[in-house]
């Protein structure tokens, strides 16, 4: 792949003056008050704040599922703002993956199938991929599950498939929305140091909402919401400056 | 029960959508039954008053007192009365006016040189009456015939024919005579007798044109004098009446009348729509069943909080089928409405299409109102029932379970019982049809065969689905795999699904064989037995037409093109004591146009005391030839005729024959219903149906068919029944289609977060409607086979058993066209029922689906 100058200059994907005002007169609430953020390629972002900082919301823009009242998302180049449904819907199969805390995984198929789900859905699925899902299912660690459909794996068996379809089709950006909320600590730990992984060995970017500072712990930056706002960023975290910084926000100064 | 009720009307209230489908089903089904009930009573009532103001003036009618029924006729065939009794009851004290009464069969040809009618109502000429009282007929425009040649036509007929009052036209009796409209009538206050058309002429025409000879009529119509009751004047007519001859009071003679048309024509009728709306009340108990079904699995996890917290089985149980009973008792009533409402619109729309359909108000009797009302609950109850019983039975624990979708599966006890099923419907089937036939039997293993499918059902439906929707995956990719694996993921509702939408294909698919069979039997009774180039016969159908002239035969026998032409005319006699129709013909030419298999003695020279019969008839009678048997005709004549011959087939030539000269003496209206001819040598058959084209026209232009052609104007009723029957059925398919729609629409609501992550991940909204569609399609493809199998399965056991219990033989045809039709609509119906539940599916909010709980 690239080298690492080269993509650390580059955003993956970014968002300026973002405003989400969900309701509308007295019950209006301002989700996300102009927040403006850039999250590089080849990193590993983590999004931390309380409940109702707005970090689920940052990332559902961010991705593309939900629409700002204000401001711009940005994925790469494309402007998300001027994209309609079909436009929208292509970008995410084709440009961005997805990990959510549950129900990752359509239970109808099997565990390849679904890892090649976006790419299938595309129509292609074609010959220049296989070397690279071969890759990705060895990453992850279940070539002896291929043909078992979801509700035959453990739910960090799931979480792990969920991975794997998140990168099958090289998108430019994976948003995980709280990986291993649902997950036991040993578990988590194996989905987390997954996507670590993968980010460092094959230059693919990552960012991950989470409230957990150990999970924090695993990426490269940290960036730290409240009240909508971006309050402040932490490179190279760990487990115990994260939970330090979190309980600021507990104590109002 | 008061936390029962407070329950399920807010489960009601939460979840409406949910139970729309179920309500129209229940809606329709109801709907169809209430308009046939108060359609069927209405037109009955009607009929009574038409008939009874028609014939208000007549207080006596005297007859013959002895009708012959042949087998399958409804009205017997009396013999006249000589007309010459008027003037002897005229002078009975207490008789104010006598009229005979003269009737025969006139078929009118429009301005258009079309013939008017025919095409089932009968199609009546008579003497004009004069005297009004006695006449139920009213002039309502011009004046009575007067001299030969005058006729007056009952209004309708005129309008559909366009003629007018001044208008020359052409009446077959069937002799083509040339009549003049002098004025047109009204009966009982409308344009006609529902669809019958009537011509008046003079006594004299009539008697000319309608009895073999003068001073014979059906009946004389008698009136009473100023304070002489109808019974008593009967009993003072009787000691003058010769014997053999009865009189009868109007009113009994108007419910005669009023009897063979309601009760016959309207009692098959309204049987006839009773047994669709019944096709579409079973269908709508699927739909309805399979509703409760999913509704109650996906309410698992809250029937079981409401267990947990104190609810006991019994109030659980009692809050769905309180629920039921709702939605059964609304839609019920909707539907009781709707039904007086759809008998109300064809009230209205009857006369509108040139159908006089009798003033007077809707009748809505009790019956009407109770039976759609009670079989719309017991039909909602009934498929609640099982559904709710289950809610009951719902473990508290099931609160802390994550799923709640019905994914249950075939059983193995299913797969044993329903094997077994189907094996025992076959062998009783096979028995009833093979073995010893018996039309009991088969129908006995046809139901089982239906039960059987549906017991059966769901363990089919994973292979077939497996089956049917192999070429999804290359066809449309990841969206048809993920399609058949949904429509493969609870095998037990989508067979539930299905055999909604397989029993209407059944029936339909049914219809279809058996109709396709008829044809072949009758196109194979005409290729084995009509030996004839061409066939000469009247378009007409049912009681209507006038046949064709006897003397047709005779003139296209002397065409130069022609070998033998040989009319075949109908009588009918007692045969031992049983009426029969015989075939009035020229046996030595019958000879050589018809087939009549093998033949004991001969039909050289039958005279006219010779008789030859069918083998089946000769064999219940103990008869062969050299034997007598007696003959009573309708004018009372007992006579000894000799078998001097009996044949093997007879199909198109009847079951008895003699000579025109043995019939002569007791004919009544003459006419034949076929002209068989065969060409000379070395003539082509298209210039010689040509040259008998030309003859015919002069004999009021009936129909000239080649064989072919003969064979399928003889199926034509067929296909009209069969339109009839596939517009009935069009309900049942729709009721199956709203259990697919609902079925899905609740699937999509059961999958919303599946869908959500599909979208997310960049299932395209066209891809994702597709998807549903697809899902759809497959479950109604596997409806569509197994009501295919089933109802061609059905047809051939019909026609089977049809052919064990009957003397002619049947036919089996599968009509690969029509089926293929059957299983595209089918399908078609399929992508349909997808439409409304993809695009429910497709407005989902990818947010909310996929955002945790």
């Amino acid at each position: 792949m690239s080298t690492t100058t080269t993509t650390a200059t580059r955003s993956a994907a970014r968002v300026v003056d973002a405003v989400k005002v969900y309701g509308a007169g007295d019950t209006a609430v301002r989700a996300l008050d102009g927040v403006s953020v850039t999250f590089p390629a080849g990193r590993f972002t983590a999004i931390m704040g309380p409940s109702g900082s707005g970090k689920s919301t940052l990332m559902h823009c961010a991705a593309g599922l939900d629409t700002l009242t204000s401001g711009a998302a940005w994925i790469g180049d494309t402007e998300l703002g001027g994209l309609d449904d079909r436009r929208l819907t292509l970008l995410r199969r084709d440009r961005v993956g997805f990990v959510f805390q549950a129900f990752n995984l359509v239970p109808t198929l099997t565990v390849a199938e679904n890892i090649t789900l976006p790419l299938d859905l595309a129509g292609g699925g074609g010959g220049s991929d296989a070397e690279w899902i071969d890759a990705l299912i060895d990453v992850v660690g279940l070539r002896d599950r291929l043909r078992h459909r979801p509700a035959e794996l453990s739910g960090g068996q799931q979480q792990r498939v969920a991975v794997a379809r998140a990168f099958a089709g090289r998108p430019d950006v994976v948003f995980a929305d709280e990986p291993t909320g649902n997950l036991d600590s040993r578990s988590g730990e194996e989905v987390l140091g997954l996507l670590g992984r993968t980010v460092r060995q094959t230059g693919r970017t990552v960012v991950m909402v989470t409230h957990d500072p150990v999970a924090a712990a695993h990426a490269d930056e940290v960036v730290f919401l409240a009240d909508g706002r971006l309050v402040d960023r932490m490179e190279a975290p760990t487990a115990d400056a994260v939970l330090d910084r979190m309980k600021a926000f507990e104590v109002p100064s | 029960m008061n936390t029962s009720v407070r329950l399920s009307a807010s489960s009601l209230r939460a979840h409406r959508r949910r139970f729309a489908g179920t309500f129209l089903a229940v809606f329709l089904g109801v709907a169809f039954l209430a308009g046939t009930l108060v359609m069927g009573d209405t037109l009955r009532a009607s009929f009574d008053s038409m008939f009874g103001n028609a014939a208000a003036g007549t207080d006596a009618v005297v007859r013959s007192a002895d009708a012959i029924t042949t087998p399958g006729e409804s009205q017997g065939v009396r013999q006249p009365v000589a007309a010459d009794l008027t003037r002897t009851v005229e002078r009975v004290p207490g008789v104010a006016a006598a009229a005979p009464d003269i009737q025969g069969a006139g078929q009118l040809v429009g301005a258009d040189g079309e013939p008017i009618g025919g095409q089932g109502p009968p199609t009546v000429a008579g003497n004009w009456i004069t005297d009004p009282e006695l006449n139920p007929y009213r002039l309502a425009e011009g004046r009575a015939p007067q001299k030969s040649g005058e006729v007056v036509v009952n209004r309708g007929t005129a309008e559909r024919g366009g003629l007018a009052v001044g208008d020359t036209t052409v009446l077959r009796t069937p002799d083509p005579v040339e009549v003049t409209v002098v004025g047109l009538a009204t009966f009982g206050g409308e344009d006609g007798m529902a669809q019958v058309t009537y011509t008046g002429m003079t006594r004299a025409d009539a008697e000319r044109y309608l009895t073999a000879g003068p001073g014979r009529a059906a009946s004389i119509l008698v009136r009473a004098g100023p304070g002489v009751s109808q019974e008593e004047l009967v009993d003072r007519l009787a000691p003058v009446l010769p014997e053999g001859v009865e009189a009868v009071t109007g009113q009994e003679s108007a419910e005669e009348n009023n009897e063979m048309i309601s009760g016959q024509f309207l009692d098959l009728f309204t049987l006839f729509l009773l047994v669709f709306s019944g096709v579409a009340l079973l269908v709508a108990t699927f739909s309805i069943h399979n509703t409760f079904a999913i509704v109650v699995a996906q309410r698992t996890r809250e029937n079981a909080l409401l267990r947990a917290l104190g609810a006991s089985r019994r109030q659980v149980t009692a809050a769905t089928l309180t629920e039921a009973s709702a939605v059964a008792l609304t839609a019920s009533a909707a539907g009781l409405a709707g039904g007086i409402g759809i008998a109300a619109g064809l009230q209205a729309l009857f006369p509108a299409i040139g159908f006089p359909f009798p003033e007077g108000a809707l009748v809505v009797g009790p019956v009407s109102l109770l039976l759609p009302l009670a079989v719309g609950v017991v039909v909602c109850l009934g498929s609640a029932l099982l559904p709710a019983v289950r809610a009951g039975r719902t473990a508290p624990l099931a609160a802390l379970r994550e799923t709640a979708v019905d994914a249950s599966g075939a059983s193995r006890t299913r797969a044993v019982a329903g094997t077994g099923l189907a094996a025992l419907a076959l062998a009783i089937t096979l028995t009833g049809v093979l073995v010893t036939p018996s039309v009991w039997l088969a129908g006995t293993g046809a139901v089982l065969a239906l039960v059987a499918f549906v017991v059966l059902g769901p363990v089919a439906s994973s292979a077939a689905v497996r089956v049917l929707g192999s070429p999804l995956d290359r066809l449309r990719g990841v969206t048809g795999s993920l399609a058949r694996r949904n429509a493969l993921r609870s095998p037990k509702r989508t067979a539930a699904t299905a055999s909604a939408l397989m029993i209407g294909v059944a029936v339909v698919s049914l219809f279809t064989v058996f109709g396709a069979s008829l044809k072949a039997t009758m196109d194979r009774t005409v290729s084995r037995s009509f030996a004839g180039d061409v066939a000469v016969s009247a378009p007409s159908f049912g009681a209507g037409g006038s046949g064709l002239s006897p003397r047709l035969a005779g003139a296209v026998a002397e065409l130069p093109e022609v070998d033998t032409a040989v009319g075949l005319g109908r009588g009918v006699a007692e045969v031992d004591g049983d009426g029969r129709a015989l075939t009035v013909t020229d046996p030595v030419a019958l000879q050589r146009t018809f087939d009549l298999g093998e033949i004991d003695g001969s039909l050289d020279a039958l005279g006219t005391d010779g008789i030859a019969v069918i083998r089946q008839e000769a064999d219940r009678l103990g008869v062969s030839p050299g034997d007598t048997t007696r003959l009573t005709f309708t004018d009372g004549e007992e006579k000894a005729f000799t078998v001097r011959a009996v044949y093997g087939q007879s199909e198109l030539a009847g079951d008895y024959v003699i000579t025109r000269a043995a019939w002569a003496p007791h004919r009544t209206q003459d006419a034949d219903t076929l002209v068989a001819v065969t060409f000379a040598d070395g003539v082509d058959t298209a210039a010689g149906a040509a040259a008998v084209q030309r003859v015919a026209d002069d004999y009021g232009n009936p129909e000239v068919q080649t064989r072919q052609e003969y064979a399928e104007s003889s199926a034509g009723g067929i296909d009209m029944m069969l339109t009839l029957v596939y517009a009935l059925l069009a309900l049942a398919v729709l009721i199956a289609l709203l259990g697919i729609a609902n079925t899905l629409t609740l699937a999509v609501h059961e999958r919303t977060r599946e869908l959500g992550l599909l979208r997310a991940v960049g299932q395209t909204r066209s891809q994702l409607r597709a998807m549903v569609r697809w899902e759809s399609v497959l479950v109604a493809a596997f409806g569509t086979a197994g009501g295919l199998v089933l109802g061609a399965f059905l047809g051939w056991v019909l026609v089977a058993a049809s052919d064990g219990a009957s003397d002619s033989a049947f036919a089996f045809a599968l009509p690969p066209l029509q089926l293929a039709v059957v299983a595209l609509v089918g399908l078609a119906a399929g992508a349909l029922a997808g439409v409304r539940p993809a695009r429910r599916a497709a407005r989902l909010d990818v947010l909310r689906a996929v955002a945790t709980e």
